[in-house]
């Protein structure tokens, strides 16, 4: 540190030090405060720094989201699943092709019907933006709106999943309408479209468009079912037991699609339109993206 | 498992199997966490991710924790630990600011208007700090947390923390147009870190 030379303004580090009393060095403190006192300048920033200190004291903390709160308890309980393998079932029983798929219990983080479902029941959400990234789709594409936070506050802008995990394994599977009290499901079917598909999956991990909040056409409904959206998303995944982000259903440029979000490579998430066959040996794909997390 | 229940019984009862108590320990923490989560990375979805990082990490370690600190202040290390992660993957500054203005002007233009509420404003100066300067205000002005205790959070001596916050406080007064009296930028000086 340079030495504070007598006389002279002491610089706003400096002063910021001595207002605080940690200079650690009596001869300078003394020095500097002498200065300060016949310096109406140097008044001046120390009053200029405590404001700043009451500035950052003012930061008034916003409550934890509703929707984060979920999102860390359902992670805490997949983490506590994980750890006690004998609750938590890792196979999925594919009737079709005759096989028990055994999901890697190491990597699974989403590995038993109840965690599916989970993945399945939505946020409350206020519905913000919902319109806004749809409507985005009709237009020309340009419309960035949709990739853009949105600015009102909202109690469950940020995360999409609100499961609750209080049934075990083998519970019946939830319906995606759980939860989704806001919106209920009775709004306008969730158009995706192939050239805006990543950005409007992008808003639904983001919050601003509340999963599962829109009817599920009935071509896709049959992988509302647990079991079903978990086979899906293992063929699409090869089997590496990557837990959606994000799960919803509608249309992709006019075809019934169910739209997985998936954590990618490096900071991105996959996202996966599928049709309503998607299951083992057929992954009914439509159209896959890549977005920035 | 109620409230009389201290935090070191909660993360040993934990760590210990019972199915419960992490959960309670949490609730009991997490307004805190994602405050400074919030504050240290600026936005909602890091701060999400690094929290929910952060947990799952507190989760798994609970059986090596040896109580030569609070368990709140093991918390936050792991918190700030992960939000530090975070940014460093992240590549980026949280909020690009402007340079400072030319001596003897404001760093940012003052309106009088918008002095009715400068919290934007203070985040976004918060924000463009180093990550140092801005995880020790964070704890220290922010959340109001003792320097001993955020130095303890940070593993380095009390002094550094007090230099940190010192020159953060100096930079975002700067950065915000407090300092309007005189020529300021050239005084507010890379320093050598204290201690």
């Amino acid at each position: 540190m340079t030495p504070y030379g007598a006389g002279a303004h002491p610089d706003v580090e400096l002063l910021a030090q001595v207002d605080d009393g940690l200079l650690g060095d009596a001869a300078e403190e003394a020095a500097v405060r002498a200065h300060v006192a016949g310096c109406p300048a140097c008044r001046e920033d120390l009053a200029a720094l405590d404001r700043a200190r009451q500035a950052l004291a003012g930061l008034a903390a916003p409550p934890l989201p509703a929707a984060v709160a979920a999102r860390l308890d359902e992670a805490l309980a997949r983490e506590a699943a994980s750890e006690r393998p004998g609750k938590a079932a890792a196979t999925v029983d594919d009737r079709e092709s005759g096989t028990v798929r055994t999901l890697r219990p190491s990597t699974s983080r989403w590995r038993t019907p109840a965690l599916a479902a989970a993945a399945l029941v939505v946020v409350a959400a206020a519905g913000l933006g919902a319109a806004r990234i749809f409507d985005s789709g009709h237009h020309s594409g340009n419309d960035t709106s949709a990739a853009r936070p949105v600015s009102t506050p909202s109690p469950t802008a940020g995360h999409q999943l609100a499961p609750e995990l209080s049934q075990g394994p083998g519970a019946k599977p939830q319906t995606r309408a759980q939860g989704s009290q806001s919106d209920g499901g009775s709004g306008a079917v969730h158009q995706y479209t192939r050239t805006a598909l990543g950005q409007q999956a992008a808003a639904l991990v983001a919050g601003r468009t509340t999963a599962g909040s829109g009817p599920v056409p009935p071509e896709v409904s049959r992988l509302t079912a647990a079991d079903q959206l978990t086979a899906c998303v293992a063929e699409v995944t090869h089997g590496s037991g990557a837990a959606p982000r994000a799960v919803d259903y509608g249309t992709l440029d006019g075809t019934p699609a169910a739209i997985l979000v998936l954590p990618g490579a490096g900071d991105t998430y996959d996202v996966w339109a599928v049709g309503g066959a998607c299951g083992p040996g057929h992954a009914d794909m439509l159209a896959h993206a890549a977005t920035p997390r | 498992m109620s409230d009389h229940v201290d935090d070191l019984q909660l993360l040993r009862a934990h760590a210990a199997g019972d199915p419960d108590a992490f959960d309670v320990l949490v609730r009991r923490h997490r307004d805190r966490l994602w405050a400074v989560a919030l504050r240290t990375l600026g936005n909602e979805e890091d701060a999400a991710d690094a929290l929910q990082d952060a947990l799952i990490s507190a989760y798994r370690a609970a059986g090596r924790f040896r109580g030569d600190a609070a368990v709140t202040t093991w918390l936050h290390r792991i918190v700030v630990n992960a939000c530090l992660d975070r940014v460093r993957r992240r590549g980026r500054p949280t909020v690009p600011l402007p340079e400072a203005g030319q001596p003897g002007e404001p760093a940012l233009p003052r309106d009088p208007i918008e002095d009715a509420d400068t919290s934007l404003t203070v985040r976004e100066a918060l924000a463009g700090l180093p990550e140092d300067q801005r995880v020790a205000l964070v704890l220290v002005d922010v959340q109001g947390m003792p320097v001993a205790e955020v130095a303890e959070v940070l593993g380095v001596p009390t002094g550094t923390i007090k230099s940190r916050c010192a020159r953060g406080r100096a930079k975002l007064a700067e950065q915000l147009g407090y300092l309007r009296n005189r020529a300021t930028s050239h005084r507010v000086k890379a320093r050598e870190e204290g201690t």
